[in-house]
């Protein structure tokens, strides 16, 4: 669980420091004075159960137990992790000092969220109930935790990935164990020692707001998991290469929009045309005039995506604009030529004339040119709205989020430590 | 297994063994040294080339010389960080793209990603000869003095007194327990009963914990505690700090040098 100094990058390990302080800071408040020998203790004890040796298959692992620290001690398990990971540092050399932020955030926010959750479904009366949350505590926040280490080797650089990817894989066994030794040790307090989780003796109120908040913490996963994961936007890309406005509409796996309903209205104009997709999703249109055109992409089910192009009056070379006569002027001005007479003013709308033929056939062979990098841009914008392994990462940490604030408003509300 | 996880506790015992000496580090002022350390630190993980690395790492392995500790033991600790180190260097030459520099099979080791796991070697093992040499040379005791004096809140230098007061106590709690349960025959495995039965030490492990806490706190509370950690000890700048500061920011000062004159 720890990483080493000279890993990780500047941001990342600012970033980590940032969180830590926030975290005790928080932590600090909720320790009084009289708990601090008990705190202490509990850290004592934390720190000889994290050097056990625990047998899975063939190997052994050591336990983390940052999801029992959670429940035991709420907000004052960060303080206690930071110290347990100070004296790892001081005593060991694991870990260090540079590290001491973002390794203490990856293990404390993970064990502070689930415990303060796992918390309020403890009652004396439903021992196996709670061991079961206890243990899902537990196995979530070492899941969690690796999650947040792999993220921080991630986000330090490309070439951290893969050794992110095996880290992650290899606390998946750990986090089994941890949960089912979690969930005994909650067990085996409630049964021995109950007033040291310091939960609630199951009255009837309290079973309502635990049943709510489980409702509540089920709906937004179900809420939030489909949309980060596999909700599919649908988008359109368009671009206007001098006579008509191509584009494509995909959807964000990448799949096209086949035969979807494209609306384009002219900015201004009341008139609004229609037309569809082929099997593609590819469309073409031939605008009548300059301006700005809205497209609006209907794909069924309620998918829906806009863009807009805008069609220059310059590109249209069919009519010489006021605009290219002054360009040609200017240019006229600055550069006489030398061995010719001065022209007089018929001459020189001819020679306006030769430049719009020049200019038209530039602007021809610039769309030719330009074609392949707009099938460019448009697999690139495909690429991105793709979802992705660190969409999918970003979403738990909302989850984890919005769990947290939860967690914390709602242990301030019972203003317990 | 499960005597082998006793030995290992053991360590405990050990882990102290590097605060005492007395040579010119030991002899610091503990304050110099937390601040020193966390600079150095913080300075050699910013640095971002080759020449500046080598000459912090010449810099550390002299001060670790300095310190007089026993070399069997620094040499067991500094092997012991470099295992990450070690599965650093399994993956990333091989998974960076870049130049490819040694090809064994279809794997391609790319100089990019080699320089980078030098990079990281050489940063780890500088920051932790550092940390030995400036804060190992210190006994607990003394480093929360340090803190204290530093300012650090107060309730977190208690935590971490307290914390390595009763790490010891805790230690042999654990091992008499383990040992209670070697000898009614219990052999660790990979089944429900090994992690029932380590689930049971570790909940009795902690509520001892919880009952010394609970005693301690009312004997300290008969003696008038209020949440104030009070000082013994009070430092005072002696001519080797004043050594020990200057050096460090030539130090440091060379190293920024070399850092931004071979970019």
């Amino acid at each position: 669980m720890h990483i080493s100094e000279g890993v990780l990058s500047l941001q990342v390990l600012s970033a980590g420091g940032i969180l830590t302080a926030a975290g005790l800071a928080i932590g600090m408040r909720k320790v009084a004075p009289r708990d601090i020998p008990k705190i202490a203790l509990l850290t004592a004890a934390f720190f000889v159960a994290s050097l056990v040796h625990v047998p899975i298959g063939p190997s052994n692992a050591h336990l983390v137990l940052n999801g029992l620290l959670g429940v035991l001690l709420g907000w004052a398990a960060f303080p206690a992790i930071f110290i347990g990971l100070v004296l790892q540092a001081v005593l060991f050399q694991f870990g260090g000092l540079t590290t001491l932020g973002v390794n203490t955030a990856n293990m404390a926010i993970p064990g502070v969220i689930f415990g303060l959750i796992a918390r309020r479904f403890l009652s004396i009366e439903r021992p196996y109930f709670s061991a079961v949350v206890s243990g899902l505590c537990g196995g979530l926040s070492v899941l969690c935790s690796a999650l947040l280490v792999a993220l921080s080797l991630a986000l330090s650089g490309d070439s951290f990935t893969l050794v992110a990817k095996l880290i992650f894989t290899a606390h998946l066994p750990i986090a089994a164990v941890e949960a089912l030794i979690t969930g005994f040790i909650i067990r085996f307090l409630l049964r021995v020692r109950p007033e040291m989780i310091g939960c609630h003796t199951g009255s009837p109120d309290y079973l309502k707001t635990s049943t709510r908040a489980l409702f509540f913490a089920c709906a937004l996963l179900a809420f939030l998991v489909p949309r980060t994961a596999q909700a599919h936007r649908v988008s359109v890309f368009a671009w206007f290469d001098g006579k008509t406005i191509t584009g494509k509409a995909y959807y964000s796996n990448g799949r096209p929009a086949s035969m979807a309903t494209l609306l384009i209205k002219r900015d201004g104009k009341a008139q609004c045309y229609r037309l569809k997709t082929n099997m593609q999703g590819d469309f073409t249109f031939r605008p009548p005039g300059p301006g700005r055109y809205l497209l609006e992409l209907h794909a069924g089910e309620g998918h829906r995506a806009n863009t807009t192009v805008s069609v220059a009056p310059l590109a249209r070379s069919s009519s010489p604009s006021t605009s290219l006569g002054l360009q040609h002027g200017e240019q006229g001005r600055a550069k006489p030529a030398p061995g010719e007479q001065p022209e007089g003013p018929g001459k020189s709308a001819l020679g306006c004339c030769g430049c719009g033929d020049i200019r038209q056939i530039i602007n021809f062979a610039l769309e030719k040119r330009l074609v392949p990098i707009s099938k460019e841009l448009e697999t690139l914008a495909i690429a991105e709205t793709r979802v992705t392994l660190k969409d999918v990462i970003a979403g738990f940490g909302y989850i984890m989020g919005i769990m947290g604030i939860w967690a914390y408003i709602s242990s301030r509300k019972r203003g317990d430590s | 297994m499960g005597l082998h996880f006793i030995e290992e506790a053991g360590r405990f015992m050990t882990c102290e063994r590097m605060a005492k000496g007395d040579s010119l580090l030991h002899e610091a002022d503990p304050r110099v040294k937390v601040i020193i350390a966390i600079l150095l630190s913080m300075e050699v993980v910013f640095l971002n080339s080759l020449l500046p690395l080598l000459v912090a790492l010449a810099s550390a392995v002299v001060m670790l010389a300095f310190t007089g500790i026993e070399r069997g033991l620094l040499l067991r600790r500094i092997l012991l960080i470099n295992i990450f180190v070690a599965l650093l260097w399994a993956v990333i030459p091989w998974s960076t793209p870049g130049r490819t520099v040694i090809s064994i099979g279809p794997l391609n080791a790319t100089s990019s990603g080699l320089l980078k796991c030098l990079f990281i070697t050489l940063k780890c093992n500088t920051i932790v000869m550092f940390n030995i040499s400036l804060l190992s040379t210190s006994s607990i005791f003394a480093l929360s003095h340090a803190l204290d004096h530093l300012k650090v809140p107060s309730v977190l230098v208690q935590l971490f007194f307290f914390s390595w007061r009763y790490l010891h106590v805790l230690e042999e709690e654990y091992t008499r327990i383990t040992r209670a349960a070697l000898l009614r025959g219990f052999k660790p495995g990979t089944n429900i009963l090994t992690y029932r039965t380590y689930a049971n030490v570790l909940g009795t492990l902690f509520v001892r914990g919880y009952d010394r806490g609970q005693r301690v706190y009312w004997a300290m509370a008969c003696r008038g505690f209020d949440g104030t950690f009070w000082l013994l000890s009070h430092f005072k700048l002696k001519a080797t700090d004043f050594f020990l500061i200057s050096w460090s920011a030539l130090l440091s000062a060379s190293l920024l040098f070399l850092d931004w004159s071979s970019k």
